[in-house]
This record gives C-alpha cells, structure tokens and sequence, in this order.
C-alpha cells in the first residue's frame, strides 16, 4: 500500500490521542504501553512508545500524516492492535479485555474475526480499522451512567435471537413480549421511552404497541451497547429511559477480504438461523474504499410448552444490508443500506375477542384447543409482517487535528400489516396497516479544547410521516416536525471528570383521524400539537482510587406524547381491553439521580448502580373508572370490554442492579446478580403495571484447560420472584407465581479448515419447568417455554489481495 | 484548507450515486398503503336485526335491531327492546349487516355462503321464559361438504312461555374447519363475530 502522495508536503506534527480503559469495569488503565508504528506515511517515519497516565490518556505526537499501526500492551491484558490514521478522525478509545478470567468476561475471544484472524495467521499485520463512531458520544468512553457493551462471545451466544433477548443478557434489561415478538425494557421502561439507535441513526418504527417487536436484525450489528438511565442530551427525546445502540462491523484496514458465517439452531422451535457477512477493502489505487454486504435469515416453529405447542409462535424474519465507505485521512464517507423483513406468528389461544372470553380463558389454566394444537412452521392468521428499510449516509470531516465536524442524514421507511383470523371472505386483505416515513438529518461537531474539554455540539432535525389503514379508527394519520439541538462538555481533571449537557427539542405534530368506523366516508377530525421538551444532565465520574470508581449523574429529562397515547381508540390485540387516547396529554418529565460504584481487585469485583427517577405526568394505561370507582365497560358488537385509557399520574421509579464475581481459583469463576424495581403511581398511591419483577441470577463458570480451545463451562439458576407491587385494578389476571430457571452451556474455539471455529452449545429451562412469566403477553393464556437447547457455529473468512 | 476541498469535489458525485442506488433500492420495496385494504372489504359488522313473525299475525312482524352507528367506542348502541306474546309461536330470522359502509353491506350473504363455519347460539341470561330451536341446516344455503349437515341458526323457531322479562344473547361464532353442531364444544372453539345482548319481555296475552 503507497502513500497517498497528496499529502505529501504535510508536517510531521500530527497527534494521536486517546484513553483505555479496562473493558468489563470501564476503569481508566494506566501504564498501557502503546507503541506506534507506521503502515503507510507521506514520508520516512519513525515509532514511538508511549505510556498512558493514571487517567488512561496518552498522546504521541509528532506523528506525519497516515496510516499507522497501533499496539496495546499491559500486563494481565490481551494485546489489542489496530490500524490508526493521523491526523485522527475522532481520539482513539480502546477497552482492553483481560487475560485471564473473568472466565466469561474473558473467553469472549478478540472483538472480531478479524483479530481471530490475525491469531490464526499469526500476521501481524492484519489490522483493524478505527469505527468512526457516528454516535455523538463515543459508547465506549466512559460515561457518568450505566454502559454495557455486548459483543465477541457474547453476541455469539445471542446469535439467531430477536434484539430484545438479545440484551436481556444485561443486568437490569428485560423484555415483554409473547412468543416470537419481544421488545427491551431497560429500568422498568418500554417502547417510546428507549431509543434504539443503528449505525448512528435513531431507529424509526411502530415501538407504541406492547405487540410491535423493533424492527431491527440484530445479525447487522458486531457490537451491542445498551445504556441504563436518562441519555437524552445525545440520544433525543426518546431516551428518557435508556437507549440500546447497535453497530455494524467496521471494513478492514488492509485491502482483503473479511467476513464471517454464522450458523445456529434450537430444538424448542426448531429455529435455523444463519447469517453471512463479507467485508472488503479494495487493493492498489482504490486503498480507500471499502465495501460490505450481509444477508441473514431465520425460521422458526413454534415455540413448545411442556404441556402443549403453543400454537402459530413461529416466525420469519431476512435481513439484508450493504454500505460502501471511503477513508482519507482527513474526511470519512460512508453510504449503507439496512433492511429488515419478518413475518411473525402471533398465538392464536390469544382468546379475547371480548372480556367474557378473556375471564374464561384466564380461569382455564391452559390455551382454548391445545389438544388441537400441531408443531408447525406454518404461520397462520393472527400474523404481523413487517417491513423496514434504513438509507443512511454520513461524511465526517476532520477540521483541525482536535476537531471533526459529521453530517448523517437518513431515510427510513416502515410498514407494518396486521393479519387478524377473520372470516374467509375477509381474509384477503390485512385488517391494519401502518405506513411510516421518517427523514432525519443530524449534524456534529466535536472538539477537544485545550487537554481537559471535551465538546460536542450538535443539531437534529426530523420530518415523520405516518399512515394508518384498518378497519377502525384504531389511530390517526400524521406528519410532524421535530428540531433539536444539544451542547455536552466534559471537563477531564486529574482526579474527576465532569459532563454537563443540555438539549432542546421542539415538535410539531398535526394528526388526521377518521371521526367513525368507517375510512371511506367518515368525516376526518384533525388536530394540531406542539410539544418542547428540554433535557438537561450534570454528571460526574470519580476514579476513587485504583480499585473504584464511582459515577453519578443528575438528570432532567423530558419526552413528548406519541401519537398513540393522544388519539388511539379500539381493541386492543390480545388483551381484552378497549384503549383510549388523551388529546390533552403533555410533555412528560422524568428527575432522575443515579449512582454506580465498581470495585475491582484481583480476584473479585462489584458493580453496583442505585437508581430513582420522579416522573411528572407519567403517561401510562390504567383502567378506566367511573366516579363512583367502578371499573368502566365498553360495549362493542363483539361483547363488553373493559376500558382503559391513557392518563397522565406522578409516578416514581426506584432500583438497584448489582453485580458481583468472584475468582476462587483460575479455572472457576462465580457471578452474582440482582435486579429489583419498584414503579408507583404517586397520585393514586398505587403500584405500576409492567415493571419487572424482582430477579436474582448465579452462574458459575469453569475453564478446565488453560488456554485449550478456550473450552468453558457455565451453570446458571435464575429465580425470579412473584410481581407483588403492581395494582391489580389496573390488570385483569393476577400475577404469575415466582419460578426458579436453570440453564447451561458449553463453548469451545477449534482450528479446522486452517479457521478458527467458535461453536457453542446452549440449553435453557434444563428442568422443562413449567412457569409462566409476569412481563410475557403469553401470561393470560399459556405457558412459557420448555426446555431448548441451540448450538451456534461461528467461521472467520479471509483473504488478502 | 486546499485538500479538504480537493477530497469533496472527488467524492460528491460518487456519494451521491451511491446515495441513489440505495434510494433505488428502498422504492423497489414500495407499494401503496391505500392498495393493502380496498375499501370496499366488508370489514366490518354493527348491526343485528331479528325478525320475529307470529303464525297468527304473518303480517305485522316484530322487528328489533341492535346497532352501534358509531362503530366500536364513542356512543354506546342503540338496542331495541324485544317484547313477545306468552304462548305463542313465532319464527325468527337473522339479518347481519354493515351499516358504517356506504351503501350498506349485507353481512347476511356471506354468512349464508360460509354457513358451514358459522354458527349462532341464542342463549337465556336470567329466566328460560321462551324456548328456540333452530329451523335451517347448513344444506339450506349451500351443498354440505364439511362434517354433518349442522345446523346454522339464521332461521329458527320460538316458543314463549309464561310472562316475565330476561335477556336475550346472541353469539355468532366463527368455526373455520373446527365446528362440530355440540354447542358448548363451538362456543368454546369458536371466534366470537357478534356477542350482543337484547332486553326480552314476555306479556301474557
């Protein structure tokens, strides 16, 4: 690879600058020794060694312009290397990954193939390439907040599941959700109130229904960050309550191929799933592009109770994406395509077409027609298909060797059909349809200021666009406009750290909705909102001595009514009840205060996060009541239903999540977790609905060789215990009772092919324990899932020009 | 300054091919929201009407609707009350309709042309004061394929007793496939297309 001679006449007085951290406590490293060496510079360079501070920082200076290689070395820590250019894009944040246990922490191999690679070739001079983060915030530096990052093994053992229990394996993170269809919760919080964000852009989907799984292929993402808490200032309105990031794998530095096939499979819905990627840097001349493709498909059957089937759970779901970059030195370029395609059973022992069936089916005990039910792959009436396209393009360019300036802008497209089980001659045609287009542009400026501030500047604009077609007045059409904008600066001293953001958004939302049943020829009502919603956050991350950190943040944030919550009215699916939207809703504010403190010694470490949040006009879904306090029925052509509308209440939120491990012996490690919540309704002085139960989790772990075929075992025993908080006028079962899980599994790395395989063998529900689940929509009718067991197989592919 | 502008005169036109191929890309995805679901689809049922004709009097039939113009929410139904003679005879006819379409839509034929997957059950809430049997089979609207030749419930006949006031219910089920003629076993099956419930008087004569 040449020198881009254009540059030719640059000085020699570039800068690299960054931090490292440890990756698991997102502790700052000190002594890392950093060595520098050129690939391919404007002229005769030399190396340079450097050492990171107590802080983790380090600078090299002097460097010429171009491509350098970067190596990482401290000891107890894996070697991480990877290719840097100068002047740099954005400082270079790195998480080293331990050498030895924490056993699962640590078998989790190099972050990518990419480094298996170079093990395998013993090449050292396969590099990778820097992301260039479009996040405004690089996920990996430290922050005053919770921030987990899933990737390398632990994606592998997630491969082939939907994004939300994907990040169930977070402390804190949990999903709702029935069968095949599963969104996050992230502190208690659900749909509207978490932002996901792909590639850098904040996902546009239906995330209002408890039935609308986000629609995302978590197979285009190499790297799964999920934080906990208000985020708001970089992540927008949405991320009141957390915000889930997904990344694609970055195109390799040298020209070559990379790319990887993984394949998984279950035996309890009988899932084949399977996902291929290939990533190439062009050769000679075209050294700056880079291209990618990835395809990926599933299917499943449905899932199997240990009693029964539970019938037409089985899902569909393709993903494709591409994306083609260009990297000089000073600008980035990037283009990329997402698309996601699923066709998703939907229980059909979801018996509630009025709450007389819903009361018989609770009492029941078991699903209308079990004994009728079959293991299909066959997806019938009820289904959802779904449908989402993301374009996204970005160009960051690199203004001063401390500053950058990018510019994303993207166009998502969503369509949702909804497949009820209607009579014959209905059946031609979906019963709801939701068509969503959404424009955004996002600009960014980043700046270190002098060596102790961080800055970043941005601003977002956003146009949606939203279509509704059924046979009810179910919700309105609408468009709105939405601008923001935000500032964040973190002052970096020897002995804290400091972040203060604020943002702003304004929106304006006009809705159209048909007055009657009919869309045809109902007269249409339409309506104008204007929403402002300012977030601000203080934050603080304490480096208390070399063993603990402590981080704390106070936050304000605000997030505005979705459309649903103003004008939805009909049925809900699956639940028996009747909604009703508020027009008159307002903005809704959350005052969040948070503390994490980590500790990390040789042999044991604890992470512990306390959390409160008050919220003011809360909007939540309560049943409806008269003012004689009794429960409000609506009835339909389909019978009675109880009726429950969106209403605004003071409520408080307040938890904890901890985490402790434990290392006895070098082939054993123990792992510890707790997560409990309790959600109020202060105005009503009542328990919430759909907070999670508390959950308590053991795993051990054993490595039996040392470094053969990174061979581990781990044992897991969940016990999460009966929702015992939550109102029961405000639902219309009770509770399920608390129920005790065990899990296991086995990983292992072997050569075959001249490859490195990674291949892992996971079993859930060991004991075909039969439970039923207080966050799953499945509740009311049947049972979870019995015992699986899925084998996943992960192979690198390379080859260089 | 001088290479910043040099790398975007070269890259523009090329991103903005890329851009477009991408844009391609999403509109060969594309079809039309208003073409998923014509609106002519009888979507939709809110309107029940039986007739109840006496022996003695073919000519003056008692008519009684349960509608919801308003569709589901917003305004409760209207319901008309059913008053009956103590003793008598009559014979009741099912009409189903869409009445929120314009022109309405009678949901009647189609019922009659599924009528091997569709049955009503009339039930008494409170006091048995009148007895009703259904008066037409499945072979009535169309050539029996599915099962036995079961009964479907848009004709029938009524017997009334003694005088006094209860509630009517009248459920339509929706059988695909699955209906066996034993009521309880397609209650429990089947989906529930109309579940209404009318005021019944019985006036001694």
């Amino acid at each position: 690879m040449l020198g881009s001679h254009a540059y030719a006449d640059v000085a020699c007085d570039g800068l690299l600058t960054g931090r490292v951290f440890s990756e698991r406590e997102q502790q700052p490293l000190t002594f890392v020794r950093i060595d520098v060496s050129p690939v391919s510079t404007t002229s005769t360079a030399s190396e340079a060694s450097v050492g990171s501070d107590h802080d983790g920082r380090f600078v090299v200076e002097s460097l010429c312009a171009g491509t350098y290689q970067v190596r990482m070395r401290s000891p107890g820590y894996r070697e991480w290397r990877a290719s840097q250019v100068v002047p740099q894009v954005a400082p270079l944040n790195v998480a080293l990954t331990r050498e030895h246990p924490p056993a699962d922490v640590v078998a989790r191999p190099e972050t990518s193939s990419e480094g298996r690679d170079a093990t395998a070739a013993g090449a050292a001079d396969v590099i990778e390439v820097i992301r260039v983060e479009s996040s405004p915030i690089d996920s990996r530096s430290a922050q005053p907040r919770s921030v987990e990052t899933l990737e390398g093994e632990d994606l592998q053992v997630g491969r082939g599941k939907d994004l939300a229990r994907l990040v169930e394996q977070v402390n804190g993170v949990r999903s709702v959700g029935a069968g095949g269809i599963a969104k996050p919760v992230i502190r208690g919080q659900v749909g509207n109130r978490i932002a996901i964000l792909q590639n850098g852009v904040r996902h546009l989907g239906q995330s209002w229904g408890l039935d609308h799984a986000p629609e995302i292929d978590p197979f285009a993402a190499d790297r799964v960050t999920v934080i906990q808490g208000a985020a708001g200032v970089a992540y927008g309105p949405e991320a009141v309550g957390g915000v889930i990031i997904l990344d694609a794998q970055p195109p390799p530095s040298a020209p070559g191929v990379r790319g990887e096939l993984n394949l998984m499979g279950a035996t309890n819905n009988g899932q084949v799933a399977g996902s291929t990627a290939v990533r190439v840097r062009l050769p000679g001349w075209a050294h700056r592009w880079s291209m990618q493709t990835q395809v990926s498909y599933s299917r499943s059957a449905n899932q199997v109770a240990p009693r029964y089937d539970i019938d037409n759970t089985g899902t569909e779901t393709m993903g494709i994406s591409a994306g083609a970059a260009y990297h000089s030195p000073s600008t980035a370029i990037d283009v990329s395509f997402n698309r996601y395609d699923a066709t998703l059973g939907i229980f059909t022992g979801v018996q509630s077409e009025n709450y007389d069936r819903f009361l018989e089916a609770i009492e029941r005990n078991e699903p209308f027609r079990q004994e009728n039910y079959e293991f299909s792959y066959d997806i019938d009436r009820p289904f959802q298909t779904v449908f989402h396209d993301t374009i996204r393009t970005s160009v960051a360019q690199q203004l001063t060797q401390t500053s950058t300036l990018s510019f994303t802008y993207a166009y998502q497209k969503d369509k949702r059909r909804e497949w009820d089980n209607v009579p014959a001659y209905r059946q031609r045609f979906p019963q709801v349809a939701f068509d969503l287009d959404g424009h955004q542009a996002i600009v960014k400026y980043q700046s270190l200021v002098g060596q102790t501030i961080e800055l970043s500047l941005g601003g977002e604009a956003e146009y949606q666009d939203s279509r509704y077609l059924g046979t009810t007045p179910l919700l309105a059409d609408y468009t709105s406009f939405r601008g923001g904008g935000f500032g964040l600066v973190r002052w970096i001293q020897s002995h804290y750290e400091l972040e203060l953001g604020a943002r702003l958004d304004v929106q304006s939302t006009e809705t159209s909705k048909f007055a009657a049943v009919n869309p045809r020829s109902a007269p249409r009502i339409n309506e104008s909102y204007r929403f402002v919603s300012p977030t601000l956050t203080a934050g603080v991350i304490v480096p208390a001595s070399s063993h603990w950190m402590i981080r704390g943040q106070l936050a304000s944030a605000s997030r505005m009514p979705s459309v649903n919550e103003l004008t939805i009215r009909g049925a809900s699916p699956g639940r028996g009840i009747f909604e009703t939207g508020d027009p008159d809703l307002g903005v809704e504010t959350t005052y969040e205060a948070s503390l994490l403190v980590s500790g990390t010694y040789a042999v044991a470490g604890i992470n512990v996060a306390v959390f409160g949040n008050i919220i003011d006009d809360y909007i939540h879904l309560p049943a409806s009541r008269d003012e004689n306090d009794q429960q409000v029925f609506l009835t339909t052509i389909v019978g009675k239903f109880p009726s429950f509308s969106y209403e605004a209440v003071d409520a408080s939120f307040v938890g904890t999540n901890v985490e402790l491990w434990w290392l006895p012996w070098p082939w054993l490690h123990w792992r510890g977790r707790a997560s409990l919540i309790r959600g109020e309704n202060l105005s009503d002085d009542a328990g919430l609905t759909l907070v999670p139960p508390d959950q308590f989790e053991n795993r051990i772990t054993i490595r039996p060789f040392k470094d053969r075929n990174r061979l581990q075992f781990f044992f897991e025993h969940i016990f999460t215990r009966r929702q015992d908080n939550a109102d029961i006028r405000q639902d219309i079962a009770p509770a399920p009772d608390e129920y005790h899980l065990f899990n296991a599994g086995a990983s292992a790395e072997f050569y075959a092919f001249a490859r490195p395989l990674a291949i892992s063998l996971n079993v859930t529900n060991i004991g075909n324990e039969i439970y039923r689940d207080y966050l799953s929509r499945l509740r009311y009718y049947s049972d979870e899932p019995g015992i699986d067991m899925s084998l996943r197989l992960e192979i690198p592919l390379s080859k260089d020009f | 300054m001088n290479q910043r502008i040099r790398v975007f005169n070269h890259i523009h036109p090329v991103w903005l091919l890329m851009l477009g191929i991408s844009m391609g890309a999403v509109r060969c995805g594309d079809d039309d929201l208003q073409d998923t679901i014509p609106g002519e689809e009888p979507e939709v049922i809110n309107r029940i009407i039986l007739t109840f004709t006496s022996g003695e009097d073919e000519t003056s039939p008692i008519e009684v609707t349960w509608e919801d113009k308003d569709g589901d929410g917003g305004d409760e139904p209207e319901v008309d009350p059913i008053t009956l003679q103590a003793n008598t005879t009559y014979s009741l006819s099912v009409k189903i309709g869409n009445t929120l379409a314009d022109p309405d839509i009678d949901i009647t034929e189609e019922i009659e042309e599924e009528a091997e997957d569709h049955l009503l059950i009339f039930s008494l809430i409170d006091e048995e004061l009148i007895t009703i049997a259904y008066d037409d089979k499945e072979s009535d609207y169309v050539p029996d394929q599915e099962g036995e030749d079961y009964d479907v419930g848009l004709r029938n006949v009524v017997t009334t007793g003694e005088a006094g006031e209860t509630t009517l219910e009248v459920l339509l089920l929706h059988l695909p496939g699955i209906k066996t003629g034993v009521g309880d076993t397609d209650r429990d099956n089947g989906e529930v297309d109309i579940s209404v419930e009318f005021p019944l008087t019985v006036e001694a004569s």
